[in-house]
């Protein structure tokens, strides 16, 4: 089952994977209040925990996207709150826009464009396929199929313990359904993040271990 | 009662249960933070008003040292949660709205409330 948009959510480290950005932007971003998290939680003066929406994350890669076409910050930032300013409660489809100087103006959705400016002889608009990306961050946010049937142990999951690589599902969980007589399809049942190639990992840890 | 899966609970059996009796569930998964740390796990179940249910033995660890929000720990294999739940989720649900901070652990002879560190200090 899938959740709301607003509901869904990941940590820095993956939002800055999925707008395919350094940490460090991410962080100079955020102070610079272009995007902040949804969340941002001190645990101790070390460790803060910072999540992304999924609407956050379409404004992450609509930023992204824009800065490798050579759109200033300035731009962008004027781009972000215009869809911030549209809601997200019906999702705008794409944003088309112009820019002028240093303004930004856009196209309204009967074409007209704002403030009745004329544009824009010899000025190239733009467009942002937020469907497009909206779609895109969906798939990124899905586990990676080169991390199938792949085992390693992560600080701060499951104590360090064999996980599935991606996820926080212990080996030895999927071990004892295997000693059960749980079937493949059981296993994914109780772990729909995990793929046939996990649960054949599983067992050759099993049979390597007996 | 709204709780939020850990990626390690059996999502069939577990939100049956839960949901048969009348609770709210969704997974970690469904909330797009699978292989996520036990940290951001944790604050996202806080944030929505949730209570977290794991079998991670080290993120109950992390959560007796810096508790936030409520966080039950299934001390028992994935196949032998909704038994344990079966005995005890009355009174799991009863404690849980008594205390809106702090650990609960299930065994099957009792549940153990672990109030956060910094009452206890």
């Amino acid at each position: 089952m899938r959740y709301p948009d607003d509901e869904m959510m990941v940590p820095d480290k993956r939002a800055a994977e999925i707008a395919a950005i350094s940490r460090q932007r991410l962080r100079y971003w955020e102070r610079t209040d272009l995007i902040k998290p949804v969340i941002e939680r001190e645990i101790s003066p070390r460790n803060v925990v910072r999540l992304y929406s999924l609407p956050r994350l379409v404004e992450l890669v609509a930023a992204s996207e824009l800065r490798h076409q050579g759109v200033s910050l300035q731009h962008i930032r004027g781009i972000i709150n215009h869809l911030r300013e549209q809601g997200y409660e019906s999702p705008l489809r794409e944003v088309r826009f112009a820019l002028s100087g240093e303004r930004v103006l856009f196209q309204h959705d009967d074409g007209t464009w704002e403030d009745s400016r004329r544009p824009f002889e010899g000025v190239m608009w733009q467009v942002v396929d937020l469907h497009a990306i909206r779609s895109r961050v969906r798939g990124r946010m899905e586990r990676s199929e080169a991390h199938a049937g792949v085992v390693e142990k992560r600080r701060k999951v499951q104590a360090s313990k064999p996980v599935f690589r991606g996820t926080r599902v212990p080996v030895e969980a999927v071990s004892g359904y295997l000693e059960a007589g749980k079937t493949t399809s059981e296993i994914l049942d109780a772990f729909p993040s995990l793929t046939e190639e996990d649960i054949r990992a599983a067992e050759a840890s099993s049979s390597a271990v007996a | 009662m709204r709780f939020v899966l850990d990626e390690d609970v059996d999502v069939q059996l577990v939100g049956s249960f839960l949901r048969q009796r009348g609770h709210e569930c969704w997974s970690v998964v469904d909330a797009g933070l699978g292989g996520a740390d036990d940290d951001a796990v944790a604050i996202y179940a806080d944030d929505r008003d949730a209570v977290l249910i794991t079998h991670d033995a080290g993120a109950t660890r992390r959560r007796r040292k810096f508790t936030f929000g409520r966080h039950v720990f299934l001390k028992c294999h994935q196949l032998e949660a909704v038994e344990l739940l079966e005995i005890h989720l009355d009174e799991l649900v009863t404690q849980v709205e008594h205390h809106n901070i702090g650990v609960f652990e299930l065994g099957r002879t009792a549940i153990v409330f672990r109030p956060p560190r910094y009452e206890i200090d």
